[in-house]
């Protein structure tokens, strides 16, 4: 069989399984058409907004031009930078968790097909989910495309080219998990979750570096600009590639095209040699302990932490929750050019974000760790609701002590020690909080394929946003409040004291009430089929 | 009789642990071997590796002549899996499921309705229009039977296969092994249970710790260790002789 019908094979089931999904759960589906229209809505209510922003953007950039290229175009380049950062740093661990540990893999591999097969079936799988934030940059393409004045067959040229580069991205994302199992493939799991959040963590940081502006606080302000530009529009980035391509330069096009092809061509080279067999999750790395173990026992709460630390410890798609929230600050952080103590407060709100963003999704897969495990804890004489509180401090507290431990170092060097103990202090209640939201969001939206890899469905952790950015919008209330002496920037105080205080304690309070209500309402022998309603 | 699975020194690590420790052995066409060893022993793993799964630390493995990892998809095409426990695709249904192996493997759809449906009916499978994610253990594993059967493979590898298995289906089983095996089919299984390879294979291998420490028919293995039963025989090469002091202390 050719590798083109085994993909077509693998991924008409996989869609397959996709689409079934309502049917195993009977729920009822909504006609097809209507889907349709909510998409399109969707799309339109946040892409024409978008349009007409970076159209006027496009419209007054344009007209500056700084080291031979205007800014809009300067612009371009440095977003088609980010995107390939980002979705570096998204597929990578995605593509790589869901290629070498995924249930289904040992299963194929007794087939007759081809790695590389299995292989592009699990990244096609993993792209169609994690390539999203590359339909963002539709608008400001189409809005650069009017200013600049394109006829519509070169629109369309544009949006080749621009696939062309979302596959590079891809194909990188690809090799890069390639690249990583081969070295992980003889050692623990511990070691892969260290290369591949390290080696994304060193691209992304790169990536960053380069589109991070300079501080224009120097005396040579021309030289620095150009500087950046130079270094922005360099001509080996593939961005660079994309914008000479969609204005007519032929060998820019050719790069970008056969770069595209030639990571798919190396990741398809690499695959083919056999990886997957000789990868195997090693599920312990064991040392053989020699002599008699001692046993100790601990009370029931303590026996619960016990067990929930080590279910976070060990399940690397949780690992990974911990890892985000130090990671994308530390961008903003560190590619900042100043070094102030405002710069620090960003990248911590950025951090609590992320964190209340991941509270939830790892509360979710602990939840769904023990309700898989089934009836075992069931069985024993524990309440039903003393798992949850161990499982909230555990995941509370290990948010709280990697997001302290990082931003308080960084907090010697930039000053404000004091309000990130404040900022890492109200963050407490909030996590907690959330912690319990995650139970409540697992039940509400299990991830009906199952695992606790991803163990919300796709509502529940688009759901998992907002109610992170809500988590961080309190903090960071409250954080202003105290900082600035109850006097936030020129509100009076009663209305700074509603607006920064007793607003996110009020909001607090009844998120609270809500989550108390629904847990209470879960009907734990059948947690993810009789779900609250 | 000609040597169809030959296994030459296979050794795997995981980490610093060795589950799998030079094992040589062949199975030959029209047998059925038998891989009997304790909990842990390393039977999965060297199941996982003679059929592709899984790289060997060291080792090679050839079937039909054709060396397992050079010419996988060769060796694929003939050899049928089931494995212990089966993962399968929670939102496919059995039929789904089977028209996805079938498709793999280039089946023509005649043949195919009329294998599942044999099958379905030695088995007493009614179920393969629900959802696997509906499935008991025993569902999944003679669902998988059936995938792998119904394509009629040259070499079968099973793995622990009557674990999951109502005694009507064991049964079946056994006498339809039986019947592939006069065919000329090379079967290789696991077990840990004694009457199981004790009724079920020609030729046993007993693995512990990773060694194969003993091969034979059930004759050889008999008159090899001089006593009467297979479980004694079991017992004292895995080193059960202190049993009874083991019991008494509890
Ligand atoms: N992926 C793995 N990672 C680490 N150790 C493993 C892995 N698979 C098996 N082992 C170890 O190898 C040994 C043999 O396991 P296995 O082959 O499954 O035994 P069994 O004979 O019961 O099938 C055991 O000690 C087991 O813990
Ligand atoms: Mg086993």
């Amino acid at each position: 069989m050719t590798i083109t019908k085994e993909l077509w094979i693998l991924l008409k089931y996989k869609f397959l399984m996709w689409s079934n999904i309502p049917k195993r759960r009977r729920k009822r589906s909504i006609p097809s058409w209507l889907y349709v229209l909510i998409v399109l809505a969707v799309i339109v209510s946040f892409g024409l907004p978008t349009y007409f922003l970076m159209l006027k953007m496009i419209a007054s950039y344009v007209q500056i031009s700084l080291g031979g290229i205007d800014l809009a175009s300067l612009f371009l380049e440095i977003s088609l930078l980010g995107i390939l950062g980002l979705i570096v740093l998204i597929d990578t661990p995605a593509v790589t968790l869901n290629v070498f540990m995924s249930d289904d893999v040992g299963f194929l591999l007794t087939l007759p097909l081809s790695q590389s097969a299995i292989f592009y079936s699990k990244m096609i799988e993993t792209l169609v989910e994690g390539t999203f934030p590359a339909l963002l940059f539709i608008p400001l393409l189409l809005a650069y495309g009017n200013v600049v004045g394109m006829a519509w067959y070169t629109f369309i040229f544009v949006f080749i080219m621009y696939a062309f580069y979302v596959l590079f991205c891809a194909g990188i994302s690809g090799l890069l998990s390639l690249v990583i199992s081969k070295f992980a493939s003889k050692s623990g799991m511990r070691r892969f979750m260290m290369l591949s959040s390290m080696a994304t963590m060193i691209l992304a940081y790169f990536m960053m570096n380069i589109i991070s502006m300079p501080s224009f606080s120097s005396q040579n302000m021309q030289s620095a600009l150009n500087a950046y530009v130079s270094k922005v529009n360099f001509f080996l980035w593939p961005s660079t590639w994309f914008l000479s391509s969609i204005r007519g330069n032929l060998l820019g096009m050719f790069a970008l095209i056969g770069i595209a092809s030639g990571t798919f061509a190396l990741s398809y080279y690499i695959a083919s040699k056999n990886v997957l067999s000789g990868f195997s999750n090693v599920i312990s790395a064991a040392r053989k302990k020699r002599g008699k173990e001692k046993y100790r026992t601990h009370g029931i709460f303590g026996a619960l932490m016990v067990k929930e630390f080590r279910a976070f410890r060990r399940e690397p798609s949780i690992m990974f929750f911990l890892v985000y929230p130090v990671i994308f600050p530390l961008f903003i952080i560190l590619t900042s050019s100043h070094r102030k103590p405002e710069t620090l407060l960003m990248g911590e709100l950025t951090g609590i974000f992320m964190a209340s963003m991941y509270i939830i999704l790892a509360m979710a897969s602990l939840v769904s760790i023990d309700v898989r495990v089934g009836w075992i804890l069931k069985t024993m004489p524990v309440k039903e609701t003393k798992p949850l509180w161990a499982k909230a401090f555990v995941v509370t507290g290990s948010f709280i002590v990697v997001i302290a431990s990082v931003f308080l170092t960084f907090s010697v060097f930039f000053g404000g020690f004091l309000s990130t103990v404040l900022v890492v202090l109200l963050s407490i209640p909030i996590f907690l909080l959330l912690s319990f939201f995650g139970v409540y969001a697992v039940t509400k939206w299990p991830n009906p394929s199952g695992g606790t890899k991803r163990s919300l469905s796709t509502t529940g952790s688009l759901i998992s946003m907002p109610m992170g950015f809500i988590g961080a919008a309190c903090v960071g209330a409250q954080s202003f409040y105290f900082l600035s002496n109850g006097k936030v920037w020129h509100f009076s105080l009663l209305i700074s004291t509603l607006l920064f205080m007793i607003l996110p304690f009020a909001i607090e309070f009844a998120l609270m009430i809500f989550v108390k209500r629904m847990i209470s309402r879960i009907d734990w022998s059948e947690p993810f089929e009789n779900r609250v309603s | 009789m000609s040597k169809i699975v030959v296994a030459e020194r296979l050794r795997k690590n995981f980490g610093n642990v060795e589950a799998v420790k030079s094992v040589s052995f062949h199975v030959n066409s029209g047998e059925i071997y038998g891989f009997l060893g304790p909990n842990g022993a390393g039977k999965t793993t060297t199941l996982r590796i003679l059929t592709g799964v899984l790289k060997p630390t060291d080792g090679k493995v050839e079937v039909y002549g054709m060396d397992v990892f050079k010419n996988p998809i060769d060796v694929k095409s003939i050899i049928g899996v089931v494995p212990d426990e089966p993962k399968l695709y929670e939102n496919l249904t059995g039929r789904e499921f089977l028209e996805f192996v079938g498709s793999v493997f280039s089946m023509k759809r005649v043949e195919m309705n009329q294998r599942v449906l044999e099958l379905s009916e030695a088995f007493g499978v009614n179920f393969l229009s629900k959802f696997i994610g509906d499935y008991s253990h025993g569902m999944r594993q003679k669902l998988m039977l059936i995938s792998v059967l119904m394509r009629r493979p040259k070499v079968l590898f099973l793995d622990e296969p009557t674990v999951g298995l109502d005694a009507k289906s064991a049964k079946i089983l056994k006498l339809l092994l039986r019947k592939y095996v006069d065919e000329g089919v090379a079967v290789f299984m696991t077990t840990h249970v004694l009457e199981i390879a004790e009724k079920m294979c020609d030729r046993i291998g007993i693995i512990n710790e990773g060694e194969l420490i003993a091969e034979g028919t059930l004759e050889e293995l008999r008159s090899y260790s001089g006593r009467e039963s297979l479980e004694d025989i079991f017992l004292k090469l895995t080193g059960g002789d202190e049993i009874k002091e083991i019991v008494d202390s509890l």
